[in-house]
């Protein structure tokens, strides 16, 4: 009986290496879906993600690099890269999409915010961005604020430094005074607010440092795989109704053990296929991604038993179906949702909180959270989740054979 | 060796076999024969197993398939209407995968291998795909897969449909040296030819009951040893009144059908009786099973 299991899984094995196409795209849809996200979302950390400032800077004056340089300063710096642009370079790259923002400094800003008269800037932003060119204006708007209070402050230095000739350097007379009327009049404004009655402190958000390290597309590598599963589960699944539309399993339920052969031999060929499906996407993604070596044979054995138990969910659906029609319907309706959902389109981490908590109502969603929790985040659950499919494998097995000997009796020899 | 006792099988309001009986002993071929939806197809799904009896039993070498069905069905060989096995494969493999179905494993699978391929004449296309192989050599290996087990009992469904005379040949011969082996067969055709060749016993099944039972020369009898005339042609209701003295089976305005002894010599009697216009087609057949079967019907084989 054993051998026999063999040779149906050696036949099934057979019949999924003809259809090269088939087992291709099981592999590489997700592997497509998985690059494809992880490139909109930005490639990788989220921290990554830059946008471009282009500057034509018309004035060119110490003002003017004062306000280019704060720009390019502190947190701001790892948001936005400056680019030095003329106007002409500055139109066409906006033209073509590739900068966030264009900052035009208008020329006399220098001599103009010395001497407290209007002046302007103009920003032109990118409508296909959103993010990156609000906050350019933002930071913008508080340096221009700030150069009002400036102006407010020191009105009588700043009208010393106009009086200047641009031309001269100061003397060291001159200079020693102005420092000194800017450090008095800051002596008296700290007097004046010393102590802080409102202090400002930056507090740390408490998360986990591990899962703030992960990246995007090591998030959803795990769901790929296991989306690649769930599209090999849906044509696996199919295969049996072929054998039992071309009378192979109603003459193998006449003979005396041959069904549950069958049976034993399509879970041996299912557990194969995941096999090799998942050796080969967790080194390509491990090795991409960076997951530690260590990490990989949790993560591998966790999916092959976790898709295992979603084979034999499916397969129950699919031998309920009275027709081969409907049951390659219900297959693929119920297929999608479980993808959507369940982690593999969409990590949890970046579905809502709701969503993610319906998302783990779905079995393959509640196992991969469970597998990626474990390698991610150090919370070991992954044994209840691996007992709980255990339990799913023997249930649902039980009730696949009981439904593989009815259909087979209510179709025709 | 086979032996179906009282078996009756419902579907919904359609009531498929009604008490139906029937005895074959080894060395036996029993035809079933019958139109599509007689209850031939019903009788042999619950003879393997397939389908349970509402009432009845069907016992293989003594085994009841339902109660015991792993002791029953190691004795029985089934071969499906449909082709039943896979077309990737190779002839021979395919005999080895039925073969371990059955329990057989190491050299008498490969020695059964050998013999089960040249006794249906494909020994030399043995590691082709069935894919290429031609529809009477599908319908070949098809019966190759269902005895590579030697069984007691064959279940054999229609297994010439379509087939060439080449293969019809190979696979009567096959099944006429399963019986001479002792085997016990049923056969259901809708040949007449086939089943008056092969068949030691026949039963006539319709509208799920045996109409008639016995050998080949008991049906006979039972005909009285009469002929069938058809003709086609135009006919009225008066000239029914016309063959007050022949047994008419069947009258319709396009077709009558008559039984009556020395048919050759009648013909043109009956014949003049009509109006030359009206016939426009008149054949005779010597009695046999087909013109049994119409005789308990009304209606042919194939209909």
């Amino acid at each position: 009986m054993l051998s026999l299991s063999h040779l149906i899984a050696k036949i099934r094995l057979q019949s999924v290496v003809r259809e090269k196409w088939g087992l291709f795209s099981w592999i590489t849809i997700p592997i497509i879906i998985v690059f494809l996200m992880s490139f909109i979302t930005g490639g990788g950390d989220q921290g990554e993600s830059r946008g471009t400032l282009l500057v034509t800077d018309l004035d060119d004056s110490f003002v003017s690099n004062l306000l280019v340089n704060s720009l390019s300063q502190g947190e701001l710096s790892s948001w936005i890269g400056i680019k030095k642009v003329d106007t002409e370079q500055g139109q066409n790259i906006m033209q073509s999409g590739d900068a966030s923002a264009w900052l035009t400094i208008e020329p006399e800003l220098a001599s103009d915010f010395l001497n407290q008269k209007p002046t302007t800037l103009s920003l032109v932003k990118n409508p296909a961005q959103t993010v990156i060119p609000d906050l350019i204006e933002s930071a913008l708007l508080l340096f221009t604020d700030a150069g009002g209070y400036l102006q407010q402050l020191f009105r009588e230095e700043l009208a010393t430094l106009a009086a200047i000739n641009s031309n001269d350097d100061l003397s060291d007379l001159e200079f020693t005074a102005l420092s000194l009327s800017i450090r008095d009049r800051i002596d008296v404004f700290a007097m004046s607010l010393d102590p802080l009655l409102i202090e400002l402190k930056e507090r740390q958000q408490e998360t986990d440092k591990s899962s703030t390290s992960v990246n995007f597309g090591l998030l959803m590598f795990p769901g790929a795989i296991m989306m690649a599963l769930l599209f090999s589960i849906s044509s696996l699944a199919m295969l049996i109704w072929d054998d039992l539309k071309s009378g192979v399993l109603t003459r193998l339920s006449a003979s005396s053990r041959g069904l549950s052969a069958y049976f034993f031999g399509q879970q041996w060929a299912v557990l194969i296929i995941f096999s090799g499906i998942v050796l080969m996407l967790s080194v390509l993604g491990g090795l991409y991604f960076g997951l530690p070596a260590r990490q990989w044979p949790l993560l591998m054995i966790g999916l092959v038993v976790s898709g295992f138990a979603m084979w034999q969910i499916l397969l129950s659906l699919v031998l309920l179906m009275p027709t081969q029609r409907s049951a390659n319907i219900v297959v693929n309706a119920a297929i999608f949702p479980i993808l959507m959902l369940g982690g593999s389109f969409f990590p949890m981490e970046a579905l809502p909180d709701w969503l993610a908590q319906v998302g783990l109502y779905f079995p393959n969603g509640y196992f991969l959270q469970a597998i990626k929790d474990a390698i991610f985040n150090q919370q070991n659950y992954v044994l209840s989740a691996g007992l709980i499919a255990t339990a799913i494998i023997g249930a649902f097995g039980l009730i696949n054979r009981t439904l593989l000997k009815r259909l087979t009796r209510h179709n025709n020899v | 060796m086979l032996n179906v006792v009282q078996i009756s099988k419902r579907f919904g309001q359609i009531e498929a076999i009604k008490k139906v009986s029937f005895e074959v002993k080894p060395g036996e071929i029993y035809g079933l024969l019958g139109p599509n939806g007689a209850g031939k197809s019903t009788s042999i799904r619950c003879l393997s197993g397939l389908t349970v009896p509402d009432e009845g039993e069907c016992l293989i070498n003594g085994h009841s398939i339902h109660n015991e069905p792993i002791q029953a069905k190691k004795h029985l060989g089934l071969v499906p209407q449909d082709l039943a096995m896979y077309q990737d494969l190779s002839a021979r493999e395919n005999l080895q995968f039925w073969g371990r179905a059955y329990g057989l494993s190491g050299q008498v699978l490969k020695l059964r291998q050998q013999e089960v391929l040249e006794q249906v004449g494909l020994d030399k296309r043995a590691k082709e795909p069935v894919n290429n192989f031609s529809g009477g050599m599908k319908r070949r290996l098809n019966f190759a897969c269902g005895i590579i087990h030697q069984p007691k009992a064959l279940l054999l469904d229609e297994p010439t449909v379509g087939v060439d005379p080449q293969s019809r040949e190979h696979l009567l011969s096959a099944i006429e040296d399963l019986k001479n082996q002792g085997t016990a067969v049923l056969y259901t055709t809708h040949y007449m030819q086939e089943a008056e060749r092969l068949c030691d016993r026949v039963g006539i099944i319709d509208q799920g009951e045996i109409i008639a039972q016995g050998s080949v020369t008991e049906l006979r009898k039972q005909m009285g040893e009469k002929d069938l005339i058809t003709l086609e042609g135009q006919f009225s209701e008066t000239d029914k009144a016309q063959l007050d003295h022949s047994e008419i089976l069947e009258f319709t305005p396009q077709q009558i059908r008559l039984m009556t002894s020395n048919a050759s010599s009648q013909l043109s009697e009956i014949l003049a009786r009509f109006d030359s216009q009206k016939v426009h087609q008149a054949s005779v057949q010597q009695a046999n099973l087909e013109s049994l079967f119409i005789k308990l019907t009304g209606r042919e084989l194939r209909d």
